[in-house]
Parts: structure tokens; C-alpha cells; sequence
């Protein structure tokens, strides 16, 4: 397994997870439970999750990667996710995916004006 | 670019509207295989250019039945998950009140009757909008 702090990196303080293109449903549990250690350790107040190196997905590993997004959500870090290719696009809405949890954007650009726009707000709120 | 290839993108032609709107024309039948081929075209054309929003105008459509809204709220779903948000245009009062009369829900999609008002919607979205030149 890869160590975390490889897997992601900060820019302006605001979280890019990048997921390897190895990635099995198995191993991603515990790469979920670092995460959220690292993200609780460096006070990160938004991730985007970069997906752009999955070619193919299944049943399994999607479900296990909406876990880790809804985990990593659950400490109250803004999330979103970008780069999901077109073949995996098509094999989700087949198999029936329901992407109402994730918020996606097409760059990672549109990702970091997403997530501190949503840090912002969620500051003012409190 | 092989045959098959080019047949699906003739019979999807699908436009740069403008930056970041895409607009595909849906004219005929659609069923399972031309559900696909739309839903690969507009894929790929979000991967290649990266647009926010893509117009999906189903006026041409012959017959708007539960299993084209099936097709239509899986092809939304795709693109979401690319970032990128299908506006269904062309929903006729008849299409409007077949789909009530079936109880189809097409849930959150976004719809309008006409594609002017659709891409008008694309444009506020991201904070645009056309402005009549004083000097014409």
C-alpha cells in the first residue's frame, strides 16, 4: 500500500486526494482510515478526490469508494471529486449508481473554487 | 475513427454551444442501443472538453415512454458524474402530460420547453448573460 502523504497533496491547505489505479475494494478501507487521521491532524477543510487515474471500476470498489467520500464528509471537510473518465461514467449509470452523494466537477480547478467557496460558507455559518 | 464510430456521430451530432455548453439533438426513436450511443457521444464529448452543462433537446423525439425517461435520467446521472449538468430542452405539453399521466419522475433533472430557455439557464448558471448591443 502506498503511504498517504503520497497519495495527497495540499495546495493553499485545501486537500488532492488522488486514488492509485490499483486500487482494490480491500485495501480501501484502510487508506479511508488514514485519510480521515490525516485530515484530522493537518485541520483540512476540503478534499477533492481525483479519480482520473481508475480506468475501470466495479460494483465493489465503487461502493467502497462512496464509503471513504462519505467518511472523510462525516468530520465536516467540504468533498467533492473530479476526474472520472467517460467509460466509467457509463459503466455507473449502468449498473444503476446513484451519484446524489458525490458533487463532481469536470477540473480540478472548478474542484478548489468549489471546496473554498463551501469553506467559506460553512465559516460564515458557524 | 471506424465505421460504427462514425455512424453513431452522425446520427448524434453533438455542438459546442459555448464554452462550457454542449448541445446534442435527439431526433427519431430512441431505444436501448441509441440510449447508449447517445450517452457514449456525450461522455466523450464532456471528457474532451471538459463542459459544465450539456443541452439534451428531445422535441424530436417520436415517443417520450417510460423507457426513453429510463434512458434520459441514466444518461443524467453519467454526466453528473462528470461533473457536468444534462439539461433536458424540448418537452412538449403532450410529452409533459404522457409522463405525469405514466407516473415518471424524472426527479431532479432539469427540463424546459424550449432550447433558448435552456441555454439561457446554462448561461446564469455560470454567470452569464446576453446583452442587446445599444449601437444595433
Amino acid at each position: 500500500m502506498y503511504p498517504i502523504h503520497e497519495m495527497i497533496k495540499l495546495v493553499d491547505g485545501y486537500g488532492i486526494f488522488s486514488i492509485p489505479a490499483d486500487v482494490d475494494d480491500a485495501t480501501l478501507p484502510e487508506i479511508s482510515s488514514e485519510l480521515c487521521a490525516f485530515i484530522v491532524q493537518h485541520n483540512v477543510p476540503g478534499l477533492t478526490f481525483d479519480l482520473s487515474n481508475l480506468h475501470s471500476v466495479d460494483r465493489a470498489l465503487w461502493s467502497a469508494l462512496i464509503r471513504m467520500i462519505l467518511a472523510t464528509g462525516s468530520l465536516g471537510v467540504a468533498v467533492n471529486t473530479t476526474g472520472i473518465c467517460a467509460g466509467i461514467a457509463s459503466t455507473l449509470a449502468l449498473l444503476g449508481s446513484d451519484p446524489t452523494n458525490i458533487q463532481a466537477f469536470g477540473t480540478l480547478d472548478r474542484c478548489m473554487t468549489d471546496l473554498k467557496n463551501r469553506s467559506k460558507n460553512h465559516r460564515a455559518s458557524l | 475513427m471506424d465505421l460504427e464510430q462514425l455512424e453513431k456521430q452522425e446520427n448524434n451530432p453533438i455542438n459546442v454551444l459555448w464554452d462550457d455548453v454542449l448541445m446534442l439533438p435527439v431526433i427519431g426513436m430512441v431505444d436501448s442501443k441509441r440510449a447508449q450511443d447517445i450517452m457514449d457521444i456525450m461522455l466523450e464529448e464532456i471528457e474532451r472538453t471538459s463542459s459544465q452543462f450539456v443541452i439534451m433537446d428531445v422535441r424530436g423525439v417520436v415517443v417520450v415512454d417510460s423507457a426513453v425517461a429510463n434512458h434520459i435520467v441514466k444518461i443524467t446521472k453519467a454526466t453528473s458524474l462528470m461533473g457536468c449538468t444534462t439539461i433536458i430542452s424540448g418537452i412538449t405539453p403532450l410529452v409533459a402530460q404522457s409522463l405525469v399521466h405514466l407516473g415518471i419522475d424524472l426527479g431532479d433533472i432539469v427540463t424546459t420547453a424550449r432550447v433558448s430557455d435552456a441555454f439561457s439557464l446554462a448561461l446564469k448558471k455560470l454567470g452569464l448573460s446576453i446583452v442587446k448591443n445599444e449601437q444595433s
